[in-house]
């Protein structure tokens, strides 16, 4: 069974947070907060082209590529097609259901998952102040904060989460791929043009989820890449020209089969963010004295005592930096906790190819830079991880050939 | 296949258990197993076949101990479940990832009455034992101790961590006295466990880290093997140092 | 590259703006007092948005299990409707264009963070938008538009949240891009709750140098707070208006 499911107990949140959020920071996974998980890359058939596995730490994601000749669009009359398929399926976890996905539309005012709780209740409710107070303490002393008015909101609807959100979920994860892959024009949609605006083929790749624990984008997009990097189209050729020309398509065995131009190897890196001030204070940050001693400060809908009890807390605490606490690869536990997540994409040259960062905690401009720093390194690491198992297999496959040579050579000197 | 008393033997739906020398009478049938015929059990799930005969007990005991992956709910099962609603006079418990959640009366506490009874909130964890398990009617909790009326540790587990390990291990580690990582352990650690039979551990140790540490040495020992308990524990601890 | 020369050795482009120069801004609120409890109506150039919202209103069906009962936050549905008529290229946009899928969830989850939640739990809120006219920074468009017309609606939200485009030419930033622009160029979504200078909204979908990034965002965010300090302007004026009739 899985680990988890959308229900995270206090306790387990409560330490969870005082984990990363202690001196120095500590992940359940026991990983350096920007540390990704070792990326497992492997050729899942030794005979066909095209189909890879990626595993990141326990997230296990396959990839498939498959190419068929079609006529190209009307208005590309030049370019081949690429589709990307993602569906999540209840293979990867029992949290995802089939088909969500079909009816978005209905589904897309689902209910947020309600993971966000404040820690601020629990311990008032709590007789025996136990060690799980004394963290959440910690957590508040070590930013100088009052303890009786900061309300640590975990969790937050901004998760890349579970089934609660699925059908957001599916549409960001599949967008996140296409924009990284195919929008960034990974793969040279002119090469797969046979003949101008009658033939061309049509380039798929399937990603099947086969196991979820977190991070699925990263994986997906390791997948893809390389399965297209180490997929090959049998090699066809037009003969003749004009009305009695004609498709001949080899096989494997008449002529080599063609690589796919694959033009740069995009690869996303998510983020996740934890912050333990209040919403509010992440909001104003250093701001909130100028604008509370702004005269000309009207607050709007200010009827909510509540609410100026946190402006007056606000008021008497001094400027405060950047308290965004930033991950990288995030388990499945790891992205319930979240508060807001970015997922960057590059590829080894610095370029970027992707960002997207939609709502959820609010992040210093100097920790993005930062994360897409992190990103690039961490590109490069999974870039040369990709090349060397494609390398070790290409050198395999050789050596399958050239045995297959020599023993059609030795059939026929034994005849 | 035959089998000798106070032995483990794995065993295949398919096969069949001969008892040797035993009345029918003086047996008694744990789960898994059928009585094929007077002298032969028949397993109905792979797993390890246990016969046992306790001193002062007047039945042997057989049965089949297996690495279900599900928990199902049996009487008298001590349960770690997380609080996920509340209802009329029942507060709604997961017990299990994905299945129907399980009922706790809220005055199933000791001495609770209307006015002074526990307030348990959305996602606290309790540990409590399955009090029912009728037929058509919802699984239920309870967390008072039958044959005292006190609390037996129930109730409401504050701070620590709770994890799963297999069904099978968390029940081999409830119901082996001295279980090998545990005593190991206690020798190096101090911490507060709670084992559900759902395959829910729940951990409690002085500090976040020291907890971590804890569910780390638990979750990882599944897959050592006894010998080398010890020398892991010692391993892991060393790391977390270092942290 | 481009038919147009985006951006003038002068320093001026197509439209005649300076590079940090935000298109005319013009926003009016409670637009649509009778169908609606907020509305707002936003144009950015040629860019034109009408945002309505209805809610806070109790969420209709409650669906059994954990999530619904321990909700203390309020649902937030987005629908963003183009007509074919929005763009110069008559087209319509099918309901289940995964794009505009996308579009209302980063708009549903930037509101998240702008709003009070603990004010609104168990609370439905609805956003739809229209889009009039598409001329460029369609997705700052319509935050903007959201924000006036939540204002507008009465919730109770944090701060503002303002967005806008930024395109980048060669190695120069231009801010509030037009269509023109984001045809050619690499263009950056940024969107700030408030004056601050910490981001809620960060997206981009072309190929832009990892060392550019910077210039990009710098500009965004003052770009963000220019368009604040406009609607924060329109919202003042508004409300004094309203307030010296009473008096």
């Amino acid at each position: 069974m899985p680990h988890i499911d959308n229900t995270l107990p206090i306790p387990n949140i409560i330490t969870l947070h005082s984990l990363l959020s202690g001196n120095p920071p500590l992940r359940p996974s026991l990983r350096q907060l920007t540390e990704p998980r070792p990326l497992e890359i492997s050729i899942a058939s030794s005979t066909e082209y095209g189909h890879i596995e990626v595993k990141l730490g326990e997230t296990y994601v396959s990839c498939k590529v498959s190419a068929q000749i079609t006529s190209p669009y009307e208005d590309r009359p030049f370019e081949g097609t690429f589709a990307i398929g993602t569906e999540i399926t209840p293979m990867c976890s029992p949290a995802f259901t089939s088909g969500v996905n079909a009816d978005f539309s209905t589904a897309a005012p689902a209910i947020v998952p309600a993971t966000a709780i404040s820690v601020n209740n629990i311990d008032s409710n709590k007789e025996g102040q136990t060690s799980a107070t004394a963290a959440t303490n910690n957590i508040n002393n070590n930013n100088n904060n009052n303890n009786n008015d900061n309300a640590v909101t975990m969790g937050g609807g901004a998760v890349m989460g579970l089934a609660a959100d699925q059908a957001a979920t599916e549409i960001l994860l599949s967008r996140l791929i296409e924009k990284a892959v195919r929008r960034s024009n990974a793969l040279d949609l002119e090469s797969l043009c046979i003949i101008a605006g009658q033939k061309c083929w049509a380039v798929r790749a399937d990603v099947r989820f086969l196991n979820y624990d977190g991070n699925l984008v990263d994986a997906a997009s390791v997948a893809v890449i390389t399965a297209l990097l180490h997929y090959r189209k049998p090699d066809v050729e037009v003969i003749g020209s004009g009305e009695g020309s004609e498709l001949v398509m080899y096989d494997e065995k008449q002529r080599e089969m063609v690589p796919l131009s694959v033009l740069h190897i995009p690869i996303c890196v998510t983020f996740q963010f934890f912050s333990t001030e209040s919403v509010e204070r992440n909001i104003k940050g250093e701001n909130a004295n100028s604008l509370v001693n702004n005269k000309n400060y009207i607050k709007e809908n200010s009827d909510n005592d509540d609410d100026d009890l946190e402006r007056m807390d606000i008021d008497n605490d001094a400027p405060r930096g950047s308290n965004e606490i930033i991950i990288v690869d995030a388990t499945a536990e790891e992205e319930l906790l979240s508060q807001g997540s970015m997922t960057v994409t590059l590829n080894s040259n610095k370029e970027l190819c992707q960002i997207s960062k939609s709502g959820g905690l609010n992040v210093d401009s100097v920790r993005i830079l930062e994360c897409c720093q992190i990103a690039s390194d961490i590109v490069n690491k999974w870039t040369k991880e990709i090349k060397k198992v494609l390398a070790a297999d290409i050198e395999k496959r050789r050596d399958l050939r050239a045995e297959r040579v020599l023993s059609v050579v030795n059939d026929r000197s034994t005849e | 296949m035959t089998t000798t008393d106070n032995s483990l033997n794995l065993v295949i739906p398919g096969d069949s258990i001969s008892l040797e020398n035993n009345d029918i009478s003086n047996i008694a049938l744990g789960p898994n197993v059928t009585l094929e015929n007077d002298s032969t059990l028949q397993p109905t799930t792979a797993g390890l076949f246990v016969s046992s005969s306790t001193k002062g007990a007047s039945k042997n005991l057989y049965y089949v101990d297996t690495a279900s992956g599900r928990y199902v709910p049996q009487v008298g099962d001590l349960v770690v479940g997380t609080i996920i609603g509340q209802f009329g006079e029942y507060y709604r418990v997961s017990i299990n990832e994905f299945s129907k959640e399980v009922l706790l009366n809220i005055f199933a506490f000791p001495n609770a009455s209307k006015k002074n009874r526990p307030r348990l909130q959305v996602r606290e964890l309790i540990y409590a034992r399955v009090s029912s398990t009728e037929k058509s009617v919802d699984v239920e909790l309870s967390c008072v101790d039958p044959t005292t009326g006190k609390d037996g540790g129930f109730g409401a587990l504050s701070g620590g961590y709770t994890f799963n390990v297999s069904c099978a291990y968390a029940r081999f580690l409830l119901f082996t006295p001295n279980a090998p990582v545990l005593k190991k352990m206690v020798e190096k650690l101090q911490f507060e466990i709670a084992i559900g039979v759902n395959g829910k551990v729940w951990i409690k140790s002085d500090s976040s880290k020291a907890t971590m540490l804890c569910v780390y040495i638990i979750s990882e020992s599944q897959n050592w093997k006894q010998s080398e308990i010890s020398e892991n524990v010692d391993k892991l601890i060393k790391k977390f140092k270092s942290l | 590259m481009s038919r147009f020369e985006l951006f003038s050795p002068e320093g001026l482009r197509v439209d005649g703006r300076r590079y940090n120069e935000l298109r005319a801004f013009d926003c009016s609120i409670n637009t649509h007092p009778h169908s609606s409890d907020g509305s707002a109506y936003i144009s950015q150039g040629n860019t034109k948005v009408l945002c309505l919202i209805r809610g806070p209103s109790d969420t209709l069906t409650t669906t059994s299990g954990a999530t619904a009962s321990s909700a203390d936050e309020p649902t937030i549905s987005v629908s963003i409707i183009q007509p074919p008529y929005a763009t110069t290229e008559r087209k319509s946009t099918s309901r289940t264009d995964r794009r505009m899928a996308e579009l209302s969830i980063i708009i549903k989850r930037a509101l998240q963070q702008c709003i009070v939640k603990k004010n609104y739990s168990r609370t439905l809120i609805e956003v739809s938008i229209t889009i009039l006219q598409l001329d460029g920074s369609l997705l700052p468009a319509c935050i903007n538009a959201a924000t006036l017309a939540l204002i507008d609606a009465g919730i109770s939200m944090y701060d503002y949240i303002s967005a806008c485009n930024v395109a980048l030419y060669d190695t120069f930033p231009l801010v509030d891009s037009n269509s023109l622009e984001e045809n050619d160029l690499s263009f950056l979504t940024i969107g700030i709750i408030g004056n601050g200078d910490k981001i809620n909204l960060l997206l981009m979908e072309d190929k832009v140098p990892l060392d550019k990034l910077q210039k990009l965002i710098d500009l965004g965010i003052t770009g963000c707070h220019n368009i604040r300090q406009l609607m924060d302007n329109v919202v003042r004026e508004i409300g004094i208006d309203l307030l010296s009739k009473k008096l």
